[in-house]
């Protein structure tokens, strides 16, 4: 009989969650480096989510398909609480080794310095919304969760979702367009951030 | 994304969004974090990191292990089956089941490696002393004289390694498919049983490796030769050393010496008089080289001679064949 991959994990086959590891790793760090904006603590992060679900995989439902929301949902309490995450899991995180710092500039460190401008920039105007409806656009909007999905993953009703959502994007409209208006002595590099997001708006996963 | 309908932002909801704010840009994970990640949390999956007091514990359960041994070793034999060694005149009872403990204590000391990237542009390299026998034409095995040994091993196919052995010799070699890689190391089975009968699978019931004893000498001596010049995923070298212990006739010698003089506890398999030695640091359980030692007269060697000795200077990552690695 063949189980289901969320029958595995729950009963701790570790090869199929090796395999939930491989599936998901890329979109959990994209998440984690987009909201912390600091590419070493998102590796932390990236670790803890996976050390945290496997601690709790007994709570997996058997029914359902993907189980990103379910990870998400650990990457978004364990931002929410990283201190107390770490703390936990402080033995198995001191194994991992940190990355070396890179010395030269080469251009995979000048395109991550680049990188590192823009996520700051986003980080900024993200800022301004209130927390609750932060986590909603980083979710739906960041890591392509739908309502359903991120409903699951903060554990709130739907309709909550869609209203935090909607509450983002009028926010958001209107602080775009008080920045559109001519201020005196305002510095906002609003063009540089156009060209940026003609230039990589494919790049969006 | 899979066909089920989707209740989430409409596409030009979506799209007013992400113009909103600037774009957050697109990290991505490279393929030697994620590899060390998940080797870790593998590690942690399979053998979780224990607190401090719980550790102590532990360590007393082992050392009372060998005054079951005696009884155990009885029963160990037996198990095996079809395996069944020669018995040799330098196992002594009990040696069985403590050389299962003392590979238990060098797998968990294993197992906190910390292991470097290693790039498919880049150079595995693995710096030894090393001295082995030369026989010729089927006259008595000789001792060659100690060398330095350098090896830079190129990580992916065409790609120009190196080997430097004594004075100033030195030869490239080119990278090709079937050669041994970090990747492909990464890629073997990490589960011992599969490890093991994956090598036992390649030396054939017939011709050399007739003899059981045979094939389990060769079987001891691949992954020996895994330890002696490569840098290993950490999870494989725990996996290696779980496979040892499976073996028949693995045994403890409780001090062996190594080409560079350092002394340590060792890891051993006899067979045909010659016993093959893994040996360790007594304090850290890091290997440090491998001996071979004739425990009786044959035609080839006499007893008490060392038909083989190396030990590892050093091990790293390097861009270039020839460079060095960095000092830590």
């Amino acid at each position: 009989m063949e189980l289901s991959a969320r029958a595995r994990i729950r009963a701790g086959d570790p090869v199929a969650f090796g395999e939930l590891f491989d599936e998901h790793v890329s979109a959990v760090y994209r998440y984690a480096v987009r909201v912390t904006g600091d590419w070493a603590a998102a590796e932390d992060i990236v670790s803890l989510t996976f050390l945290e679900a496997w601690r709790v995989r007994e709570r997996i439902q058997l029914e359902g398909e993907s189980l990103r929301p379910w990870l998400f949902g650990i990457a978004t309490n364990i931002l929410r609480n990283a201190s107390r995450s770490a703390r936990r899991h402080e033995a198995a995180l001191r194994r991992v080794p940190r990355r070396d710092l890179v010395p030269d500039f080469s251009a995979e460190v000048v395109g991550r310095l680049a990188d590192a401008e823009e996520l700051a920039a986003a980080r900024a105007a993200l800022g301004r919304l209130r927390k609750a409806e932060r986590e909603v656009f980083a979710l739906c909007v960041w890591a392509g969760l739908n309502y359903t999905e991120a409903a699951a993953a903060l554990g709130v009703p739907l309709g909550t979702v869609r209203s935090r959502l909607s509450r983002a994007r009028t926010r958001l409209r209107e602080l775009t367009d008080a920045e559109r208006e001519p201020s005196p002595g305002g510095g906002q590099l609003k063009g540089d951030g156009r060209a940026n997001a003609v230039r990589s708006k494919e790049r969006h996963a | 994304m899979n066909g089920t309908p989707r209740r989430g932002p409409e596409p030009d909801e979506l799209a007013e969004l992400v113009r909103l704010l600037p774009p957050p840009g697109d990290p991505e994970l490279s393929d030697g974090r994620r590899h060390l990640l998940k080797e870790h949390l593998m590690l942690q999956i399979e053998e979780p990191a224990t607190s401090p007091k719980r550790h102590r514990r532990r360590r007393i359960v082992l050392l009372a292990a060998p005054l079951a041994a005696a009884v155990a070793a009885g029963l160990i034999t037996g198990l095996h089956g079809g395996r069944a060694t020669p018995s040799s005149p330098a196992a002594r009872p009990g040696d069985e089941s403590s050389a299962t403990a003392l590979l238990d204590r060098i797998s968990l000391a294993a197992a906190h490696q910390t292991v470097p990237l290693v790039r498919a542009d880049q150079f595995v390299y693995i710096k030894s002393k090393v001295a082995w026998t030369i026989q010729t034409n089927g006259g008595p095995r000789v001792p060659q004289p100690l060398r330095v040994r350098e090896i830079w091993k190129a990580q992916s196919p065409g790609r120009r390694g190196l080997l430097r052995e004594g004075a100033g010799r030195s030869i490239v070699f080119v990278g090709e498919k079937d050669d041994l890689t970090y990747r492909k190391l990464a890629a073997m089975p990490t589960e011992p049983d599969a490890l093991l009968a994956g090598i036992y699978a390649t030396y054939p019931k017939s011709g050399k490796t007739a003899e059981p004893a045979a094939r389990n000498a060769a079987v001891f001596q691949e992954l020996g030769r895994l330890l002696s010049e490569q840098i290993l995923p950490p999870r494989l070298a725990v996996a290696i050393y779980r496979a040892a212990a499976k073996i028949p006739g693995v045994l403890v010698v409780p001090d062996s010496v190594d080409a560079a003089g350092r002394h340590g506890v060792a890891v051993a398999l006899v067979a045909y008089g010659e016993r093959n030695e893994w040996i360790f640091d007594k304090k850290t359980l890091t290997y440090l080289g491998e001996r071979g030692y004739m425990v009786k007269d044959t035609k080839l060697a006499k007893k008490g001679m060392i038909t083989a000795t190396t030990a590892v200077l050093q091990r790293g990552v390097v861009d270039r064949s020839g460079e060095l690695p960095a000092k830590p």
